[in-house]
């Protein structure tokens, strides 16, 4: 038998699929090991393949419509982008803003701090306050997203 | 919108990309309705022997002509569709086994019922052909079947599965020699 594909095989299993009758190959095929196992093998396959189970596929409208969805949930979401962004660069401002006033009024708002809390320290307030401040931002992110998601599903 | 970007590109372009209106003038319904009736059936039969599971063939059918519209092929050939809808469903097969793979690699309890889904569902529906030809890789199933059913040249081969045109040879003796050999034991 064969090693390698034999130089015939494709007429082979050309002359399989196409029913055609040639001595020269039907003598080859007798001879060739390799022919007669690619003969074998491409009969089952086409057997196999002709066996295969027919099943109620989707119609074509309905993968056409799923596409479209798909494409126009993607396209609320890119069009959504810009807000979430805007949203994130307001809320960063307004933290960033909010410990730089603090920092620079520290002295008017230390009494304040110091009756809420003896043992409260100065420095601990801008960094409460900024504490406060991300936790805000990060809810109002998670609420404007899940919002942005609603509307574009 | 990224469907039929190249088109976009091309064709429109003084279209917005984002207009679904432009998505209909890229390819419209009736031209994709012709692709998927000529290709969807003899891909599913594709997807369904090699894959192993008439279910995962449904979800990857369809998986593979929703990615065909996000970037259909410039070309209106028959032949280059039908080998780029081959392609990508042979690398979501792949992709399946590969993460199927890797979710047993790490699940400690998993049951049996999950283990054998693949090898249940064939075992039921079909015959003694499906089991011996499971015996084969996955790439050795699509290597037989793309050669045998559906008469693919070399290159060809080589363009769906990406691999090398010169290897193909090899690896397809090898595997019609195995399965060869299967059906010798089957006896």
């Amino acid at each position: 038998m064969n090693k390698q594909i034999c130089e015939f095989e494709k007429a082979v299993v050309k002359e399989l699929t196409q029913s055609v009758q040639n001595e020269k190959l039907a003598l080859h095929i007798k001879e060739c090991g390799g022919c007669r196992e690619a003969l074998k093998v491409a009969g089952w396959m086409q057997n196999f393949a002709a066996a295969a189970p027919k099943r109620a596929l989707p119609t074509a409208g309905f993968i056409w419509w799923k596409a479209k969805l798909i494409e126009k949930r993607a396209a609320g979401k890119r069009a959504a982008q810009p807000i979430v962004w805007t949203q994130t660069a307001a809320i960063i401002l307004i933290t960033i803003t909010s410990v730089w006033l603090v920092n620079k009024y520290q002295s008017k708002f230390s009494p304040v701090i110091e009756n809420f809390s003896a043992s409260f320290e100065l420095i601990a307030a801008p960094f409460l306050i900024a504490f406060v401040c991300a936790a805000f931002i990060c809810l109002a992110i998670a609420f404007g997203w899940r919002e942005t998601s609603k509307k574009t599903n | 919108m990224q469907i039929f970007d190249r088109h976009l590109n091309t064709n429109f372009p003084f279209v917005g990309k984002t207009t679904v209106e432009a998505v209909s003038r890229a390819m419209n319904e009736a031209t994709f309705e012709e692709i998927y009736k000529r290709m969807a059936r003899p891909l599913w039969s594709y997807v369904s022997r090699i894959a192993g599971s008439q279910t995962l063939a449904d979800d990857i059918v369809q998986e593979t002509f929703l990615r065909y519209l996000r970037s259909p092929l410039k070309e209106n050939d028959d032949a280059a569709i039908k080998s780029y809808l081959y392609k990508i469903a042979t690398n979501l097969v792949y992709d399946h086994f590969r993460k199927t793979q890797r979710e047993n690699k790490w699940r400690i309890f998993s049951t049996a019922e999950q283990e054998s889904e693949i090898v249940y569902e064939t075992l039921a529906e079909e015959s003694d052909m499906m089991r011996v030809f499971h015996n084969l890789k996955p790439q050795e199933r699509a290597l037989l079947w793309l050669a045998y059913v559906e008469g693919y040249e070399h290159r060809e081969i080589a363009a769906v599965l990406n691999l090398s045109t010169v290897s193909i040879k090899v690896l397809l003796f090898r595997a019609r020699r195995r399965l060869a050999q299967l059906l010798e034991g089957e006896r």
